[in-house]
């Protein structure tokens, strides 16, 4: 009963009103099908040894799909048993028909690895002579001629079908001959970007398999999205069926939400998440009840668990222990705390989503999300990490200081809804469709009368011809270039590309890794780095050989980066114009700075003071939205200066509603404000407001620039290209403004608060009446009906 | 905007280059002779298209560099057995052997590389026949394939040969043409010969020898032969490319003179091999002790010995006496000639000021194990000692030596 003992002590937070939302899910004995008859008898001894009797209705369901030669994704909870539903149909023909295969595609290679070995056992336990190989960057040399020639399943990931299957298909005649089955977990994960990529990986392997004479079917497992059968059918270009309805039992679960109260009024700040997760982490751990924190980023696990370790210390006859879990840990370190999670020998764990994935950790009695994970998929996926069979569990999300966490924990019913996120991929973007264009003529040349993407086939392949790629003979078209395209097309953003972590004090000893995007401002030069509970100081980055070497400190402050990013337009797909504003969306050149860090005290938060970093400009081709408003359309009585904060503040809000409504990351999206036409940008800072122009860099515009006046924000997309935000938003343009001025205007704050506007501190205590006064002007009350 | 506009501000246009296509594909027009006649071969229709075949025969006395297709008229079955240590080419005949080269797109692999030029080269009535199948373009690539298949079904009044000799086929050339026989459907003749590649054999018997083992330094160093002036490899592909693009072929005879070199060095040089590994004099060409290392490593023990005695005699081995006294050692003590082996051992530590600590452990084992001469085998370990203070080996055979002549454990 101890998560009862723990919750009990919650009363006092609901009592309040700190506790918006506490929901309580029944227990429910499941619903019940029995052993399909027709299963094959090895398949069902191999079952009955493992104790399964009967089937969940949502398993059977997807095994009739299968049989009767269907395409389905599955969308239940964690721990619903939904391996089993894409695993029965396939064993089952497998064992049927020795010459069927199948390939399994999991996002990364840890879920590969697991999977391989649940699949082991059950082929184990029915003898049914299946060979299971995974196929990675990991696998021997001499073991992979053996694997191409004789594996019946292969569990490989999306990169490596890319890469190393589809270029070398000749090689892969035995499996693309009798390719029968196609199966992709974690389906909500290929959007955006990397959704869009995977989705021209299946056109090449669609294509591929139709040279061998096979025409998979496709079997999708999903996290809870609004749209599972769309997404998978975007990516699939296939009809495909939803499985929705849940069969697994499950025991008493309570959902709370809660909200740290507000700790001063004037700034109109709450009280940390951090702060307020460590101490129900606490209650939690000290009733001796399994749990699992999840923090939004690398360094927010760092100090949580510094925060834990700490209070730990103190008590050490409390014998608790608690662990960080993140991606930047070397493997061995993370295989050892899954199993101490697995065997119950770790009570408490601190992790980023890097364990939000099926990743076997056994299920823990609770779970507390430091703030809000982004997207209600992610965060029914890392609440679905607390829940048992039998005994009560419990999940809590603790809001922070930020617009999109306020707007979902005072709109719990946005979350216990049905769900309202939509999965996006947008697989022509030009860039990527062109790109996986080149691929395909290397694997096989292209006929004129065939399809690949929405676009206009010929005139890609005749372009690709004209650059002397692709040679055009008669009505083929034939890769004709020494390289080898797929080794030029990442699938992910620069994700390959991870800087190592070297610790001096262990004679450069790899202690982590941190990824491309994260190391300008994680581990630039004089950057305090957190690791394992542990500070680094950085003293220096070596960005050529991507390693940073750091030695230990124990110091009272930890560092944040300041970005900030300019924009130039390059074209304008469409422009709405309406009252002195006008909204447009197209492609824009963004150059991204990293002029310096702030040093932040621990504990207090309080700044320290600034330091410089020397790191070249990131610059990225993209498409965006943006709005700009006439002088004259707006309010005559404020000056320039407070229209650029209204503004800030306005961007500040908009962000966060953009990223709800594309369901990516807020940092999928980037945000700038300045000037459409006179091409400078401005940035809150502490002294003022600073203002840059686009081309130049770090120095403050000239002051011509500053005589036009058509104050702008941008939304851009925050990869190359693009993946179609921008038109989702051009198109939702009056809405978002809108929802804005809600959000703004219903906040409970007085003078802006990081939940609105974004914080007093930066913006002064008259943006968010300013921003409202603009907003009324934009987007006034009246016109909603 | 349109998608070529925007494909151009993505990538660039190329569209300078466009004016000198133009320009050069006039030129082209007014010339008179076609792909065939420049690479001095003929046109050859089939049912799927037309591809260009260029044939050239060279009699047995053709000389490259210091020697002649003769040298492969003493290679037999077993000899070319020997030299691969592949028992199935025990049956190997010259005579119905066929020697194959390709030029292909690239060096990536993979579906997208194209042999674009099979070279194939063989005996018929003492004369050796190169028969080269060209890729006038993709789309015959169908019947590119077949013609050679052809060539390899029909030989000899339908005979056929029997083994494929290549210069690192296995994982580059027959991997290739299996995938594009793969992709136009068609049986890979291939797959019905026996297979003699002839990289490995010589890695292992001119190891060491140049500055590496590829054919052309084999060719130059072993052969003597000097090819210059020669198109250099990584240029093949651009000449091919330049060809389908731009319609240009003048180097495209170079790339064909080319590849007719690799393969007459390629039969060669099988030649020259074979008569390494079968005679038992000192061939001017090889050091005897990598001879010596052939030998062993084909499990030819007493030869590998005679080559090594006479290494110690061959001045190209003087500055690694050491070794083959050590090598020596070693093979002795393999044909279980332990008091051989133990000279040896004492020759080379008495000689050597500075002696191999392999030197020390092979003798100390054999008079450990064999002689059982453990008050022996513990002086020769501290001498050991003296010069390789640091050797945890040598520490523990001393510690179980002294056991065991104490009559105690040492375990
Ligand atoms: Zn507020």
């Amino acid at each position: 009963m101890t998560v009862e003992n723990a919750l009990s002590q919650l009363k006092p937070l609901r009592r309040r009103g700190d506790i918006t939302a506490w929901v309580e899910q029944e227990p429910d004995p499941g619903s019940y099908s029995d052993l399909p008859a027709d299963l094959a008898p090895s398949l069902t001894e191999a079952l009955t040894s493992r104790g399964i009797h009967r089937l969940f209705c949502h398993q059977a369901e997807s095994y009739g799909l299968a049989r009767a030669g269907k395409n389905f994704v599955v969308v239940t909870p964690t721990a619903s048993g939904k391996t089993l539903c894409y695993n029965l149909p396939v064993l089952d023909s497998l064992a049927l028909d020795p010459s069927a295969r199948a390939v399994y595609l999991f996002p990364t290679k840890a879920l590969a690895q697991d999977q391989q070995a649940e699949l082991e056992q059950m082929i184990q336990a029915g003898n049914l002579g299946i060979g299971v190989n995974t196929y990675d960057g990991d696998t021997p040399a001499d073991m992979r001629r053996k694997i191409r020639e004789h594996g019946r399943i292969i569990l490989t990931n999306p990169d490596m079908l890319h890469t190393a299957i589809l270029p070398h298909h000749p090689k892969w005649v035995q499996l693309l001959r009798n390719l029968r089955y196609v199966i992709i977990d974690e389906l909500h994960t290929y959007r955006g970007i990397f959704g869009s990529h995977v989705c021209n990986v299946f056109r090449r392997l669609k294509r591929v398999a139709a040279f061998y004479g096979s025409q998979p079917q496709f079997f999708c497992a999903s996290a809870t999205i609004a749209n599972p059968a769309e997404l998978a059918e975007r990516l699939l270009e296939v009809k495909v069926h939803p499985v929705t309805r849940n069969g697994s039992p499950r025991a008493g679960k309570e959902f709370i939400f809660y909200n740290p109260p507000v700790i001063n009024q004037e700034l109109g700040l709450r009280r940390s998440a951090i702060s307020a997760g460590r101490s129900l982490m606490e209650r939690f751990l000290r009733e001796n009840v399994q749990t699992i924190a999840f923090a939004s980023s690398r360094v927010n696990v760092e100090v949580l668990l510094r925060y834990l370790q700490r209070s730990f210390h103190k008590h050490p006859a409390d014998r608790v222990q608690v662990r960080g879990y993140r991606g930047g840990y070397l493997p061995k370190t993370r295989r050892e705390i899954e199993r101490e999670l697995r065997e119950g020998e770790l009570l408490g764990v601190v992790s980023t989503n890097a364990l939000e994935l099926g990743i076997d950790i056994g299920s823990l009695e609770a779970c507390i999300l430091v703030g809000y994970p982004g997207s209600v998929a992610s965060t029914w996926q890392q609440m679905g990490r607390a829940g048992r069979r039998t005994g009560r569990s419990a999940a809590i999300l603790v809001a922070r200081n930020l617009p999109l966490d306020q707007f979902i924990i005072t709109h719990p019913e946005y979350f216990f809804g049905l769900s309202p996120e939509h999965g996006l991929i947008h697989p022509d973007n030009l860039q990527i469709l062109v790109s996986h264009v080149k691929c395909a003529a290397f694997e096989l040349p292209f006929q004129k009368n065939e399809n690949f993407g929405k676009e206009n086939l010929v005139e890609i392949l005749d372009f690709l011809a004209d650059q002397r790629i692709l040679c055009r003979s008669g009505d083929s078209w034939h890769w004709s270039s020494e390289s080898y395209p797929a080794d030029s097309v990442s699938l992910r953003h620069v994700a390959d590309e991870n800087f190592l972590v070297l610790n001096s004090d262990e004679g450069n000893r790899a202690i982590a890794e941190v990824d491309f995007d994260s190391a300008p401002e994680l581990i630039h030069k004089d950057a305090i780095y957190m690791c394992e509970g542990r500070q680094f100081y950085v003293d220096t980055l070596d960005y050529p050989r991507r390693k940073a070497y750091v030695h230990e400190v124990k110091i009272d402050h930890y560092t944040q980066a300041i970005t900030y990013s300019g924009l130039r337009v390059l074209k304008i797909d469409e422009t709405k114009a309406d009252r002195g504003m006008t909204s447009e969306y197209g492609e824009v050149h963004l150059a991204k700075k990293f002029p310096g860090f702030k040093k932040i005290k621990l504990y207090t938060h309080e700044n320290l003071g600034y330091g410089k970093i020397d790191l070249p400009v990131h610059e990225l081709h993209t498409t965006s939205y943006w709005f700009s408003v006439t002088e004259q359309a707006l309010p005559a009585a404020l000056t320039r200066t407070e229209i650029i904060y209204a503004f800030l503040g306005i961007a500040y809000a908009l962000q966060y509603l953009a990223a709800l409504l594309l369901m990516c990351d807020v940092r999928d999206i980037g945000r700038s404000v300045g000037d459409r036409s006179a091409g400078w940008f401005a940035k809150p800072e502490r002294e003022g407001l600073g203002f840059y122009s686009a081309a130049g860099g770090t120095e403050t515009a000239a002051a011509d620039q500053l005589a036009t006046f058509d104050p702008t924000i941008f939304l851009y997309d925050n990869y190359p290209g693009g993946v179609g935000f921008s038109e989702v938003l051009f198109s939702n343009h009056a809405r978002l403004l809108e929802q804005t001025r809600n959000l703004i205007g219903g906040c409970g704050c007085r003078n802006g608060c990081p939940s609105c506007v974004g914080p007093v501190d930066e913006l002064g205590k008259t943006t968010k009446r300013h921003a409202l006064e603009i907003l009324g002007v934009l987007a006034p009350p009246e016109r909603r009906s | 905007m349109d998608l070529k506009s925007r494909l151009q501000q993505i990538y660039g246009s190329k569209d300078e280059d466009a004016g000198l296509r133009k320009r050069l594909e006039k030129l082209h027009q007014r010339e008179t002779f076609t792909i065939a006649e420049h690479l001095e071969g003929r046109w050859k229709e089939t049912a799927s298209g037309k591809i260009v075949r260029v044939e050239k025969t060279l009699p047995w006395f053709y000389s490259h560099g210091d020697h002649s297709f003769d040298t492969l008229s003493s290679l037999s079955g077993p000899v070319a057995a020997l030299l691969t240590g592949d028992c199935s080419l025990s049956e190997f005949d010259v005579s119905s052997a066929l020697f194959l080269d390709t030029e292909t797109t690239g060096l990536a692999g993979g579906a997208g590389t194209y042999p674009f030029l099979i070279g194939a080269g063989y005996f018929e009535n003492g004369d050796f026949r190169l028969v080269q199948f060209f890729l006038p373009d993709f789309e015959s690539e169908h019947a590119f394939l077949s013609d050679f298949s052809d060539l390899i079904g029909g030989f000899a009044g339908g005979k056929g040969f029997r083994s494929l000799v290549t210069f690192n086929g296995k994982s580059f050339d027959l991997s290739l043409l299996q995938n594009r026989f793969v992709l136009q459907r068609l049986d890979n003749p291939c797959e019905a010969l026996v297979h003699l590649d002839l990289l490995h054999p010589c890695r292992l018997l001119w190891r060491g020898h140049f500055e590496d083992c590829s054919l052309q330094t084999l060719e130059k160093h072993v052969l003597n032969y000097d090819r210059s002036p020669d198109l250099p490899s990584h240029l093949i592909p651009v000449s091919y490319f330049n060809y389908l693009h731009w319609g240009e072929f003048g180097p495209l005879r170079e790339v064909l003179e080319h590849n007719r070199r690799d393969i007459i060095s390629m039969a060669i040089l099988l030649g020259v091999a074979g008569q390494c590994v079968a005679v038992s004099e000192i061939v001017p060409i090889i050091d005897s002790l990598s001879l010596a290392r052939f030998h062993s490593r084909r499990g030819r023990l007493p030869e590998a010995a005679a080559f090594l005695e006479r290494s110690l005699a061959d001045e190209r081995c003087l500055g690694r006496r050491a070794d083959v006294l050590f090598n020596l050692a070693r093979l002795h003590r393999r044909m279980g000639d332990e008091d051989a082996a133990l000279e040896v051992c004492f020759t080379l530590i008495r000689e050597d000021p500075l002696p191999p600590l392999e030197a020390f452990q092979e003798a100390a084992k054999i008079l450990e194990h064999r002689k059982r001469a453990f008050q022996d085998a513990l002086d020769l370990v501290a001498r050991a000692l003296a010069i390789y203070p640091e050797s945890p080996e040598l520490e523990r055979r001393r510690y179980r030596l002294i056991c065991r002549l104490e009559g105690k454990k040492w375990y």
